[in-house]
């Protein structure tokens, strides 16, 4: 089945798997040791959550707030044995620890940097997971190729990095973060370098891909408009040492287009999520 | 070949007032000889000073060869070890700082006359800019390209070969390329400490004999030779990281 007729023939995961826990974050604090200062930087405070299977979950919060620091604790990036980051609690993915997660590559990361190797042409930049894993199956090039159609940048699948623009190059980061179809898509801020029009363009085609793939997506962004329109969940985050300072789910349909953001539903969740983000500042 | 034409013009007319200059004027050709002079002499001896060409090329390639390799490799060195690069970085770097012109006759009295004393002045000189500029490249890799080959639990091979090698290279080039030109020279320079084969012997004799116009052929060759060597790396820059071609390099298309 081609991709084109997988899209027209969607339909939704049943609900029972849609529950399920796919990170589950007990009591998890953070401190950064810095070099000269003997006081340790606290960076994330006993956040608990529990992100679900399929879900696309957005975590915002002040700039510098340990947000990105977070994505890096789930992705098994930062971890407690690394020697300036003491790291409490538990974060257990799939019921195994996130290093153990990382080695079996569960995950899919795609920061704001695209980080595209300028040697490779964008297939093999999308292929690197792949060779990484020493993945040699008969589907190889049918799985870059799908997901360059999926992202709209076949015709692109030649070109070098630094032909592309910087949206399409977000696409090609994305195509890579999902070649080997991991069970977690990590995403830090990937469009926040991107203008507007670009944005709201890559974010469509964010959702899309979400709607199809079902990969549950850890979100993280500075734009709450972003935030909104895609996620089933927004986590927000207060100043450093974050806590949770709530866990909104999102009234919106599942289904979302073009016209999703000039709704009332829209609004009213994005000046919901405002209040609550700006709520700590006011009172100071 | 648009950017080459002034390029010539400007060579053929500098030779043309050169010659002008020197008739009008009636200057000693052991002063200044003429440019048809020293080309005609560069045709008649050719087949005698091949064999000097040949010399000081065995010592520019093998000296730079032994120079960049050892360069790259404390370059590798310094990116694993901390305290290697803290121990060592700085003593690299002053070895730029000796006058190899100096260092010369003690390597002529430690090695003698033949090959090997010259391709380690040539190295000596080669080496500095290739260590510098590969540390730079190995140094300069993104924080985040590292966290991506980590979150797909690239083995420390991987990362090694699929990312920092082609990641420096555009780096080592540019080390390579200022090394090409410095390895003749340091090859010239050591041939002046004592020799008896070489561009840098044939250029010292001519210089006894005042023989001006041999000094300029032997001049002549060894710029020759050094641009030779340029060329040639950067044309193997231009196959081997073809993807920054299109960003840089005006000199030579």
């Amino acid at each position: 089945m081609n991709l084109r007729e997988e899209i027209s023939q969607f339909k939704p995961a049943p609900h029972t798997e849609e529950a399920s826990v796919a990170v589950q974050i007990k009591q998890l604090s953070l401190s950064f040791s810095l070099q000269r200062s003997k006081e340790p930087l606290r960076v994330l405070d006993a956040i608990n959550l529990e992100i679900r299977n399929s879900e696309f979950i957005s975590i915002v919060g002040p700039s510098g707030c340990g947000k990105t620091s977070m994505l890096k604790i789930i992705g098994g990036i930062i971890k407690s044995d690394d020697a300036n980051a003491e790291l409490l609690g538990t974060v257990t993915v799939d019921g195994v620890t996130t290093v153990q997660a990382k080695a079996a590559r569960l995950f899919g990361f795609a920061f704001q940097n695209p980080v595209l190797l300028p040697w490779r042409t964008v297939r093999d930049n999308v292929e690197l997971p792949l060779e990484i894993a020493g993945y040699s199956g008969p589907d190889k090039t049918s799985r870059v190729s799908d997901l360059l159609e999926l992202m709209d940048i076949r015709g692109f699948a030649q070109s070098y990095p630094h032909e592309l623009s910087g949206g399409m190059q977000q696409r090609v980061n994305i195509a890579r973060a999902l070649v080997h179809q991991p069970k977690i898509l990590l995403m830090d801020e990937p469009f926040g370098a991107l203008d507007e029009i670009t944005r709201e363009k890559l974010n469509l085609a964010l959702y899309e891909l979400h709607r199809v793939k079902r990969t549950t997506i850890v979100f993280v962004t500075h734009s709450l408009r972003e935030a909104v329109f895609l996620s089933n969940r927004i986590l927000i985050l207060s100043k450093r040492p974050a806590k949770v300072k709530a866990l909104l789910d999102s009234p919106l349909a599942l289904k979302r287009d073009e016209n999703t953001q000039s709704g009332k539903p829209y609004l009213d969740f994005l000046s919901q999520v405002r209040n609550v983000l700006f709520q700590e500042e006011q009172k100071k | 070949m648009k950017r080459l034409l002034p390029a010539l013009l400007f060579i053929v007319g500098f030779l043309c007032l050169w010659q002008l200059t020197v008739t009008i004027f009636a200057v000693p050709q052991y002063l200044v000889p003429k440019p048809t002079e020293i080309f005609a002499r560069l045709g008649s001896q050719f087949t005698t000073l091949l064999p000097h060409l040949y010399v000081t090329a065995l010592e520019s390639v093998g000296g730079f060869l032994l120079g960049s390799l050892a360069g790259i490799i404390l370059a590798m060195l310094f990116i694993r070890s901390k305290i290697i690069e803290l121990s060592v970085y700085p003593y690299a770097i002053a070895l730029n700082s000796v006058p190899v012109v100096a260092v010369a006759p003690l390597l002529v009295v430690w090695f003698g006359n033949g090959l090997l004393p010259k391709i380690l002045v040539a190295a000596i000189i080669s080496f500095f800019p290739v260590v510098v500029n590969t540390t730079k490249g190995l140094r300069s890799i993104d924080a985040e390209a590292f966290d991506l080959f980590d979150s797909l639990s690239a083995s420390r091979r991987q990362i090694f070969l699929k990312l920092q090698i082609p990641m420096c290279l555009p780096y080592l080039f540019a080390g390579l390329r200022v090394s090409s030109t410095l390895a003749v020279i340091g090859a010239i320079v050591g041939e002046f400490s004592g020799a008896d084969k070489g561009l840098g012997f044939y250029i010292l004799i001519s210089s006894y004999r005042l023989n001006t116009v041999d000094m300029f052929v032997g001049i002549l060759l060894s710029s020759a030779l050094g641009i030779a060597f340029f060329y040639l790396i950067t044309v193997l820059e231009k196959l081997l990281i073809p993807w920054k071609t299109s960003k840089k390099s005006e000199l030579f298309d």
